[in-house]
């Protein structure tokens, strides 16, 4: 297995206690989710509809402001999965550090995989991959010069997973460029990862040989339900936009008193600069609250933001431990 | 003809400014305005969820929007200009946005000179920015082919049909042209999600250039050495083009090159099969692109004399 966040399994494993007393932040998925409405029997005993299917389109075509093609997929991973065989292998490059399932994807399939610090070095690849905003450290390019790198690449792969608190980084209300893909997750904004929901825009031909591979039911008629209200409900949108970027600041506020310093993030999810990532993985572990460390860098971890406020309280009180603590390492 | 005045004005215009990148920076260009209009109307009408017929129901409301709002505008403002020379200097100064003469030459140029260089990558960063093909799996014949394609597509659809439309019309005949054009290279694609709602747009400007397409074939030969060889193989080439219209232009071209253009294409991983147009030539290579810049300064030339010769009457 490739090391990822929402790993509590791990957490459970190394320091105890039951799944439902974690408060898992090793992931960037909002705690407060969408409510799920009582969904009609059809959504578990019969098989999705095309119809059924194309509403969901529209309704992703609509909240995402595109008039690109969509296919809905079982999660953006599913996409990341059936891009590379989207034509035959050659060589990738990905913007890194960055989530690694795209490479791990490419290369099973075939792909030479090259991984590069610069936007411009991506320039000259038959395929490159950028997360827009990127995790784990919320780096990100305005539109335009995204654009502008999809003439210099064979297919460009944008995967928006994290962009819908701040759509005006969104490529998909002008995608007309040929070879560029936009993935956008839905779990992770609404709450609903269990749900299994992604999408995939782009080219009429682009999108119809992945939903040639995805098959006839490429998502759960609970995902098309759920999905169809959920997109199309905008004040629940907007309140959430608002709360998140409100909550950010607040968790900000709460590591910077702990003595860390925020390193990037976008609004869900945040990545500070501890000295010491592991002390600090563990010191919070003790409060039954779980992080995301990553293997290539020694001070940064990364958390999802709090949802309840009885979990809010919980935070706070284990960073008034951690800043009562000795520093770790060097600031 | 006051209109043929205006259109000379409007090509006079564009020769010596172009549309500087600085106003395009600032407030687009008319074309980007309606290109803004059909990408809203594209995801508000054009849904999944509806029937193909229905979809070709909105295909068809769209395009009286489309066309018929500026249209409408422009009809308003003509009918406003004063007549004789002023109306002609004024009609030609709002036309001069809607015939591409300058940056048609200037996109072409930045193929063939990174391509005499014999540098492919770059000649194919310039070649996708006219032509709507994936150009990394083009070698300098493919970059050579598409941007002679594209030049001779271009110089029927953005310099012979608009000023056609505008000798006859006026502004609102160039506007609508102009509309209709967009509207093609948007939405009028046969692709699943084009098929139906981009079907009226599609057979609208197959109309539109039906009479522009073939004079521009007629330009392009008579531009060359060879003209009436130029018309013989464009009389027997033309129609095998896949597009009623887009096979004149490229023919007369292909035949005053001596080369063979159209031809099998690689879309994405499929090769389509395509008959060549002017097939007993050669491949294009970067010199021919030269040629054809040549050849198509020639026909902008012809296209200004006429305009000249048409107000003078």
């Amino acid at each position: 297995m490739r090391d990822h966040g929402g790993n509590l399994d791990e957490a459970i494993r190394c320091h105890g206690r039951a799944e439902e007393d974690w408060i898992d932040l090793s992931t960037g998925i909002n705690r407060q989710p969408y409510p799920v409405p009582p969904l009609p029997g059809t959504a578990w005993t019969a098989l999705p509809t095309r119809k059924a299917l194309a509403e969901l389109h529209d309704a992703a075509r609509s909240a995402y402001s595109t008039s690109a093609g969509v296919l809905a997929v079982a999660g953006a991973q599913t996409a990341i999965q059936l891009i590379p065989h989207l034509s035959g292998p050659g060589r990738a490059r990905i913007l890194s550090p960055t989530y690694n399932e795209h490479a791990a994807a490419l290369r099973a399939a075939g792909w030479q995989v090259d991984e590069v610090a610069d936007l411009a070095e991506l320039a000259g690849a038959d395929l490159a991959v950028v997360v827009n905003p990127n995790n784990p450290d919320g780096r990100s390019w305005p539109a335009e010069q995204l654009k502008e790198l999809s003439s210099s690449v064979g297919r460009l792969v944008v995967d928006e997973s994290f962009v819908d608190v701040t759509p005006q980084l969104s490529l998909a209300p002008d995608l007309d460029v040929p070879g560029l893909l936009v993935l956008r997750s839905f779990g992770k904004f609404y709450g609903l990862a269990g749900l299994r929901l992604g999408f995939v825009l782009g080219s009429s031909a682009d999108v119809g040989a992945l939903s040639a591979m995805a098959g006839p039911w490429p998502v759960s008629g609970a995902a098309i339900a759920i999905g169809c209200r959920a997109l199309a409900d905008r004040a629940w949108t907007t309140a959430t936009r608002t709360r998140l970027t409100h909550d950010a600041a607040r968790l900000d506020r709460i590591a910077q008193s702990a003595g860390w310093r925020l390193a990037g993030g976008t609004p869900l999810f945040r990545l500070y600069e501890t000295g010491d990532a592991k002390a600090a993985q563990s010191a919070l572990a003790e409060h039954a609250i779980w992080s995301r460390i990553f293997p290539y860098s020694p001070g940064w971890i990364r958390l999802g933001l709090p949802g309840a406020e009885a979990e809010w309280t919980r935070i706070e009180t284990a960073f008034g431990d951690l800043a009562s603590l000795p520093r770790a390492g060097p600031q | 003809m006051m209109f043929a005045a205006a259109m000379a004005v409007a090509v006079a215009i564009d020769v010596a400014l172009g549309w500087a990148a600085a106003i395009y920076a600032r407030i687009g260009h008319p074309v980007t305005w309606i290109g803004w209009f059909i990408r809203s109307l594209d995801f508000r009408l054009n849904r999944e969820s509806y029937s193909p017929s229905q979809r070709r129901v909105m295909g068809v409301v769209s395009v009286i929007a489309v066309v018929g709002l500026p249209t409408t505008c422009a009809a308003v403002i003509q009918a406003l200009l004063p007549g004789g020379w002023a109306g002609a200097l004024l009609t030609g100064i709002l036309a001069w946005p809607l015939v591409a003469v300058r940056s048609m030459h200037e996109h072409v140029v930045a193929v063939a000179q990174p391509l005499v260089r014999g540098d492919v990558p770059a000649a194919r960063h310039a070649v996708s920015m006219i032509v709507g093909r994936d150009p990394s799996v083009l070698d300098e014949a493919g970059v050579a082919r598409a941007a002679l394609e594209s030049l001779a597509e271009n110089t029927s659809d953005g310099i012979v049909a608009p000023l056609f439309w505008g000798v006859l019309l006026g502004l609102p005949g160039i506007v609508a042209y102009k509309a209709i054009n967009t509207l093609d290279s948007m939405i009028g694609h046969r692709t699943p999600r084009h098929e139906a709602f981009g079907w009226a747009s599609a057979r609208l400007d197959d109309v539109a250039n039906f009479i522009p397409a073939r004079l521009t074939g007629l330009a392009f030969a008579l531009s060359s050495k060879h003209p009436l060889e130029g018309m013989r193989t464009m009389l027997r080439d033309a129609r095998k083009h896949r597009s009623p219209n887009a096979g004149w232009p490229e023919a007369a071209l292909a035949a005053g090159l001596g080369v063979r253009l159209s031809g099998p294409r690689i879309y994405g991983d499929r090769i389509v099969e395509e008959p060549w147009l002017n097939a007993g030539a050669s491949d294009p290579c970067a010199a021919d692109i030269n040629a054809g810049i040549v050849l198509y300064r020639r026909v902008v030339l012809l296209a200004g004399i006429l305009l000249i010769a048409l107000a003078a009457l």
